[in-house]
């Protein structure tokens, strides 16, 4: 490379240590991140309403109170969304909002927008939801003991292994196992969705995959991804939690949540719906309960 | 309310009292550099610096907190200085070049926490003199694997503490009548209150007269009640503006602390009256919750894992109540009555706290149990003041934290104690003892099984510390500064 740019030659920049080059911008404080971008006028601010169960069906929702609580705007349920209610990569199998069954504790169910997100957040606390709890798997004994599996099984395999085992002079067994964890990037995550010409969408967001974040948001909207502007400025942090990198699972245990996608997915549909820019700012606790997380592992030889 | 923003005078016509300075900062000033990662005093990405005029008069004592959970009233009096304060006509403060020049920086979210921290101790603010790089930033969190480098640019800062006469003279100028705010929230549709007394008189007669008010010293605790907790509070009476209940008078007997004393500035006194007092304290938050939560809140919340209160019940410590003009001493232990209900009645407030100086030949062990070193939870804390003369066990004054509803002595373990000799075998009856003394929780934070273990083995470790000091019963180095 060097030999191409002689710039970069002349600046020493191969084998030489150099800022990084937003490291100015962000000891002074400078550097932007989505919270900071100044609020448009109008902002609708968003909250989730969650499941407080981990396994349940849902038998009826009231969101009267919510609807009626300070400063909200209106309510947004899996009902309202005008395409497909998905926000899985691939095996279109995670809804944005739950319908009818919630399969993780937090898990949303229903959106409010409101004029701050104090009362947003404060409002989805007020929803009657009855649910039919159902038994919950927490662990991995539970879900291999029950057959519910977060994927289909995969085989890899070279040769004979069995054989080569048998005939092996040692043979060692053990198990390791390692508990969930949580990526914590300091940022939470986030998204601030504008409203453009004819129906378009803008979104600034916290994303690793501002494409796929594009296209799950045009198929959640029934809207061309042409019409869907995705800006990621930067982030911070992300550690692979704000990609959308695993297929999702209909295994009602907390260990496999994900929904990295949600921030800018359910911004993009108040924006979408009310046609008013919508922020989207997830708060901590939020955010380690509802979005992706790495669940735990246990391998056996 | 008024104070100083980069010394120029600020004034919030009708601030929400539990409003925090950090959504004052990031939405109606557009500071947005101080940033918001956990909202609950843990990340440090918030860091900003508060200022007093120090006890000269002179200067300005400066200390780190956490903007997100700091009321605005918190502020009135005050000087304030954020991120955005520090580079001056462009130029980048040394903090800041050293953290560029070593890559302190990766995402960046938790930098500007970072820098304000770091930049406390290049001033020379409270809880940083003589301190560990390390434990100075002990309360910021970076997920980028990026501490090397950042306590490298903290080792590299030499101290030169500011010229601050005339902010002092400012701060000095803006000293006014005492807070008192009313407040109009549509959101709830309640009316909120607000007074910051200047008197521990003052303050006996607010509180007569508004006995529903709820206390706030730090709001280290009470913070989190609006930011994650949703409450509404409708009378507040902040304690950081009376003088006289933040006192520290050291004598032969002991140390008076007032109850407005925070963790950052009991800690030289503790470390004085025992090294592990000074470790306990180190254990407590990080820094800028040091700076911020005090002795007396510690107690008076009434936590059944609050930190100090197994350590002081353990070294004998007395607790003064005060109520109107009237006041009440009592053991500490006898303050916790059970979960949630203290011997405190209403109008009445914890005034001050008398710590006995440990006899010269007492044994005392302090430890906190909990899955981060910095800025945890305690899941078991065990305090332990033995005298042992001619290998019997004179005394024994035993408290945990983290295995009951409140913070509690083991009788039943000291009773095993008193009297026996000191040795392996009366330390494993002591030890079986606590199964009788505790029936504890299984939570988050630690099984049952898990705390009673532990607590029994925190009563074998100190035999195996007394018995053979040198085995090595801890793999962490005591940190015991300089304040000794």
């Amino acid at each position: 490379m060097a030999e191409r740019d002689p710039a970069l030659v002349r600046t020493g920049v191969v084998h030489t240590s150099l800022p990084h080059d937003s490291a100015a911008l962000q000891v002074a404080g400078a550097a932007l991140y989505v919270d900071d971008a100044p609020e448009p006028p109008g902002l609708l601010h968003l909250a989730f309403g969650t499941s407080s169960e981990a396994h349940a069906g849902i038998v009826a929702m009231d969101l009267s109170a919510v609807r009626a609580a300070p400063g909200v705007v209106a309510v947004l349920t899996a009902d309202d969304i005008p395409g497909v209610n998905d926000v899985s990569p691939v095996a279109g199998d995670d809804p944005l909002l739950a319908k009818g069954e919630v399969l993780f504790h937090g898990q949303p169910i229903f959106l409010v927008a409101a004029t701050s997100t104090a009362a947003a957040r404060r409002a989805a606390r007020l929803a009657k939801i009855d649910y039919d709890v159902r038994p919950a798997l927490l662990d991995i004994d539970s879900g291999l003991a029950a057959g519910s599996l977060i994927e289909a099984s995969q085989t890899m395999a070279r040769g004979d292994a069995d054989a080569a085992l048998d005939a092996a002079s040692h043979r060692l067994t053990g198990t390791v196992a390692i508990g969930g964890q949580d990526h914590f990037y300091l940022e939470g995550q986030i998204a601030l969705a504008t409203p453009g010409e004819d129906g378009q969408i803008h979104l600034l967001c916290s994303s690793q995959h501002p494409s796929e974040v594009q296209h799950l948001v045009a198929h959640l909207l029934h809207l061309s991804s042409a019409d869907v502007t995705v800006e990621v400025r930067r982030m911070g942090g992300a550690f692979g939690a704000r990609k959308l990198k695993r297929r999702c699972s209909r295994a009602p245990a907390r260990w496999s949540r994900r929904r990295p996608a949600a921030p800018p997915n359910i911004a993009a549909t108040a924006t979408r719906t009310w046609r008013s820019p919508a922020s989207a700012t997830i708060s901590r606790p939020a955010t380690m309960s509802a979005s992706t997380a790495r669940g735990g592992s246990r391998a056996s030889a | 309310m008024r104070f100083l923003l980069d010394g120029e005078t600020i004034a919030i016509d009708n601030a929400d009292p539990t409003g925090t300075l950090l959504d004052w900062l990031r939405y109606r000033q557009r500071r947005t550099g101080s940033k918001e990662g956990c909202a609950e005093g843990d990340c440090g990405a918030c860091t900003v610096l508060l200022g007093d005029v120090s006890g000269d008069g002179e200067g300005v004592v400066w200390r780190a907190v956490n903007a997100c959970i700091l009321f605005l009233p918190m502020l009135h009096g005050r000087a304030l200085m954020t991120v955005e304060s520090l580079a001056k006509d462009g130029a980048l403060a040394p903090v800041q070049r050293e953290l560029v020049e070593r890559h302190g920086s990766q995402c960046g979210f938790c930098t500007p926490g970072f820098v304000m921290s770091l930049h406390a101790k290049a001033i020379g603010a409270v809880g940083t003199v003589d301190v560990l790089v390390e434990d100075v930033l002990s309360g910021n969190l970076c997920r980028c694997t990026g501490y090397g480098p950042i306590i490298d640019a903290g080792r590299a800062l030499t101290v030169e503490p500011r010229d601050d006469r005339v902010l002092a003279a400012r701060l000095r100028a803006l000293r006014e009548a005492p807070l008192a705010i009313r407040y109009d929230d549509p959101l709830t549709g309640t009316t909120r209150q607000a007074f910051a007394p200047r008197t521990t008189d003052e303050l006996a007669e607010l509180y007569i007269a508004h006995p529903e008010a709820r206390l706030v010293a730090g709001a280290t605790d009470v913070g989190l009640w609006v930011t994650k907790q949703m409450r509404v509070i409708e009378t507040l009476i902040f304690l950081g503006d009376v003088a006289d209940l933040a006192g520290i008078e050291e004598s032969e007997a002991g140390v008076t602390f007032g109850a407005g004393v925070r963790y950052s500035e009991a800690h030289p006194a503790l470390t004085r009256l025992h090294p592990e007092l000074g470790e306990l304290i180190r254990r407590i938050g990080g820094t800028q919750v040091r700076n911020a939560g005090t002795i007396g809140g510690n107690i008076a919340n009434g936590s059944p894992i609050g930190d100090t209160p197994p350590a002081l019940i353990a070294l004998g410590a007395t607790v003064t109540l005060r109520r109107g003009g009237e006041r009440r001493t009592m053991p500490l232990e006898a303050y916790f009555i059970a979960y949630g209900r203290q011997d405190r009645a209403p109008g009445e407030f914890v005034e001050s706290l008398f710590v006995p100086r440990p006899a010269p030949d007492a044994v005392i062990a302090i430890t906190k149990l909990s899955r981060r070193f910095d800025s945890d939870i305690t899941a078991v804390l065990g305090a332990f003041a033995l005298t042992i003369r001619g290998g019997i066990v004179a005394e024994a004054r035993i408290a945990f934290g983290g295995m009951a509803g409140i913070p509690a002595r083991a009788k039943a373990c000291e009773a095993a104690l008193i009297g026996a000799a000191w040795n392996e075998a009366t330390v494993e009856a002591a030890v079986a003892a606590l199964a009788t003394d505790f029936a504890p929780l299984t939570d988050v934070r630690g099984s049952a099984d898990y705390r009673l273990r532990v607590a029994g083995n925190l009563l074998r470790r100190l035999w195996v510390r007394q018995h053979s000091p040198d085995e090595p019963v801890s793999v962490l180095d005591p940190v015991l500064a300089t304040h000794g």
